[in-house]
């Protein structure tokens, strides 16, 4: 307990109340005296009011009091926390299928106008308007995206100025094709490398939104991270409490000689309680968390990623076509989303995601190998109409179905980050409340002894 | 043997100087297609002049031209005949010379010759018997050398420029059209020559690897852009990224023809442009062949194609050139 330098003989007032030479210099300002001198007159006073049998008691009395006080503010904390970064974690997953929307948008309106292009088709064509309606939701989204997350907003407005280059383009290469010219070729190609090709001066859209889901997807980690940390913090604050109240009773069952104090026996008890309820509920929401995290979340991502790269093969399979002489270049492209986009799916059906769009988007791919075999025969026209009719088709379904698999994983993470919550608001202040009780119960038990001495 | 020794010596002497003032930095640093040998003038020097025989010159058609579907046999003529339909590599988007229609077939004064070597092969033209296959300037030598039989093409129709470093990839026909390398600007503006634009320190777009491209390190402050497409040019171009196109007046040719700002004031004396057909360096029979074909489109096939192409419009005036046949078959 309080070992202090303070003489054993200076006298002591068994009701601990200070003596009056401590009065003095305690308000001793308007005296000279030295500040060793006063520290040492400070530290006898307290010294005398913790020394003997009721000074144990009362320093037992403050160390139960303490640390329930500090268990109640802690795991309200712990629970605050968790509550915290479950938001977190939702927003930040929200903002990552925000921005992974707004990459599909952009490579879904990719697709659309290079196949419109293989077609000779002018904008206001079904292409067209397909087209037109992926840029608004694209532009909207930055919007969304920039003003939810600010850590993003400078990438993003990097996108959005880029986008405006890239509509730009189009809408030349759309123009000039539209009158036989093959400058829009030209401006085709411009506008796929404002999507695909970082240069010194201009970055790419893709690979900078790309980055944006990194980080996106980092921000989510964090938060789980925190998540799980907060269950740490309640088991060690629960551990602290536990061991200090029950220190305190065997303390006073030894030294008062009375086995049972009611007060902190109840206070115990109340601490316990809580322990339990909030064990138990940082236990349901962890495996509720951990579930979402590995499957919703986990097929959300998957699927988005696996969208974003069919789309992109599509355009490729469009401008392989288009600008023939580099058909090889383009092929290995295709090849490459194609890889990512099989792998992908395959990574969102173990997350539980179920179909979503693979035996539609196997279907697709094998569209593929007639346009190519029709263009290396030297069919063209052959290998256009199946990359704009058949290949549509298929790839229609694909998107559809993928579509909507997406759209109720995402909602899933949402709605399943979103109901622990208010479990763990709740539990917060149940914490803080029977902590306060048992803190309350804890000087109660003490001071019950400390009667004694009177 | 003499005479050749006085004209390269001249060239050498004319050429000195000229690559002398090209300092390195100003050189694109896109590597050349094509300058393995005749040293660091070879790409850029006229073309022609620079090497013995002749860039110009390829193999005198045999006394009896092979008739259609009697092919030699043990040439690639008669291979292509036994398959049926001959591959030729050519562009998809250089209007005027060979681009593809929206209906999916190709037009333009290469594909009218790639149509003539067709028939002189099997007595027509149909796409049953002519296959084209869009190729990249780059993939020019590989594609040929390689064949159609392995994925390649029998034989380039690509505005490809005769050089003596060529010569070493594969064999060429005799010219089948002159060009020049000429400058493309904007209608009224005030630098209408490479030394002018020169001067003035403008941007000039060329594709890479190209020998105009090599050219442009002649006009001392001209800010050289490589590309891949000459319609990459033209895009930039447009957009005012770049002042001026440089190429062959051919290919600037079909570039004007899609913007009525665009002009080409044709005051530039650069080099000559010869292009020649050309096949697999182990083929020199088929150039010699294509060579008897070229020799009978003198009776009007040749013009035939230069009107129906639209190139007689652009640039009026063309004739056939003649033939040089100085080059000896090897046997």
């Amino acid at each position: 307990m309080t070992q202090t330098t303070t003489p054993a003989t200076s006298a002591r007032p068994p009701d601990g109340r200070p003596s009056p030479d401590v009065d003095q210099a305690a308000s001793g300002a308007s005296q000279p005296m030295s500040a060793s001198a006063a520290g040492r007159r400070v530290r006898g006073r307290l010294g005398r009011a913790f020394e003997g049998t009721p000074g144990r008691l009362r320093t037992a009395a403050i160390v139960g009091v303490l640390v329930t006080l500090v268990f109640a503010a802690v795991g309200a904390n712990a629970f605050r926390t968790r509550a915290d970064a479950l938001d977190d974690a939702r927003n930040s997953a929200g903002q990552l299928v925000r921005v992974q929307q707004i990459a599909t948008d952009l490579v879904r309106a990719d697709s659309l106008v290079t196949n419109a292009f293989l077609q000779g088709q002018q904008s206001g064509s079904a292409g067209g308007a397909g087209y037109q309606a992926a840029i608004t939701d694209a532009s909207k989204l930055l919007a969304e995206a920039a003003q939810a997350q600010p850590g993003d907003a400078q990438a993003l407005a990097a996108v959005n100025d880029s986008l405006t280059k890239y509509t730009a383009a189009i809408a030349r290469a759309q123009a000039t094709n539209a009158q036989g010219f093959q400058v829009g070729q030209a401006y085709l190609r411009q506008a796929s490398n404002l999507l695909r090709v970082p240069t010194a001066t201009q970055p790419a859209m893709l690979p900078t939104l790309k980055a944006v889901v990194a980080a996106d997807a980092g921000r989510v980690d964090d938060a789980f991270a925190a998540f799980n940390r907060a269950s740490l913090v309640l088991a060690l604050s629960g551990l602290l409490v536990f061991g200090g109240l029950l220190g305190v009773q065997l303390w006073l069952a030894r030294r008062t000689r009375r086995v049972f104090n009611l007060p902190l026996t109840f206070g115990t008890a109340v601490v316990v309680v809580s322990l339990v309820l909030g064990g138990l509920t940082m236990i349901f929401t962890q495996s509720s968390v951990d579930t979402v995290r590995d499957t919703d979340y986990a097929a959300t991502r998957a699927l988005s990623e696996a969208r974003i790269a069919a789309f992109d093969a599509k355009s490729n399979e469009s401008l392989a076509l288009v600008d023939q002489s580099a058909a090889a270049d383009y092929e290995t492209k295709y090849q490459n989303q194609i890889r990512i986009a099989h792998d992908e799916l395959a990574a969102a059906a173990e997350a539980g995601a179920g179909n979503a769009g693979r035996t539609e988007f196997e279907t697709w791919t094998t569209t593929h190998q007639g346009i190519r075999a029709a263009d290396s025969r030297g069919n063209w026209n052959a290998a256009v109409q199946i990359a704009t009719g058949q290949s549509n088709q298929r790839f229609k379904a694909f998107d559809e179905t993928s579509g909507s698999a997406l759209t109720a994983e995402a909602q899933q993470v949402a709605d399943n980050l979103g109901s622990p919550h208010v479990v763990l608001v709740i539990l917060g202040w149940l914490t803080l409340a029977l902590g306060l009780i048992a803190a309350i119960a804890a000087w109660l038990g003490v001071t019950q002894r400390l009667e004694e001495y009177r | 043997m003499k005479r050749r020794r006085a004209v390269l010596a001249v060239a050498v002497a004319l050429a000195l100087p000229l690559a002398a003032c090209s300092t390195p930095d100003r050189t694109p640093q896109i590597p050349l297609a094509s300058t393995s040998s005749g040293g660091a003038s070879s790409a850029s020097a006229p073309a022609a002049a620079s090497c013995s025989p002749a860039a110009n010159a390829s193999y005198r058609p045999s006394a009896s031209q092979p008739l259609p579907r009697a092919m030699p046999p043990g040439t690639l003529m008669s291979t292509v005949q036994k398959r049926g339909y001959l591959v030729v590599g050519t562009s998809s988007d250089t209007r005027l010379l060979s681009d593809r229609t929206p209906s999916g077939a190709f037009e333009g004064f290469d594909v009218e010759m790639a149509k003539n070597v067709a028939e002189a092969i099997f007595g027509d033209s149909t796409p049953a018997h002519l296959k084209f296959r869009a190729i990249s300037a780059g993939d020019r030598v590989t594609f040929v050398n390689n064949g159609a039989d392995k994925g390649g093409v029998d034989m380039i129709a690509r505005a490809m420029t005769m050089t003596c470093s060529r010569w070493n990839d594969v064999r060429f026909s005799t010219v089948y059209f002159q060009s020049t390398q000429q400058v493309l600007v904007r209608k009224g503006a005030k630098e209408t020559t490479l030394a002018a634009l020169g001067r003035a320190k403008k941007k000039v777009c060329a594709t890479n690897g190209s020998t105009s491209i090599a050219a442009l390190a002649r006009f001392s402050g001209v800010q050289p852009v490589g590309v891949k497409y000459t319609t990459d040019c033209m895009a930039l171009w447009q957009q005012g990224a770049v002042d001026g196109i440089t190429g062959d007046d051919a290919i600037l040719a079909g570039l004007t023809e899609q913007d009525p700002s665009a002009v080409v004031p044709g005051q530039e004396n650069i080099e000559k442009e010869p292009y020649g057909l050309a096949v697999a360096k182990n083929h020199p029979e088929f150039a010699r062949f294509i060579n008897g074909v070229l020799e009978q489109m003198r009776s009007g096939a040749w013009q035939a194609a230069y009107r129906s192409s639209g190139l007689a419009t652009r640039l009026p005036g063309r004739t056939q050139p003649a033939a040089n046949f100085s080059r000896s078959f090897p046997s």
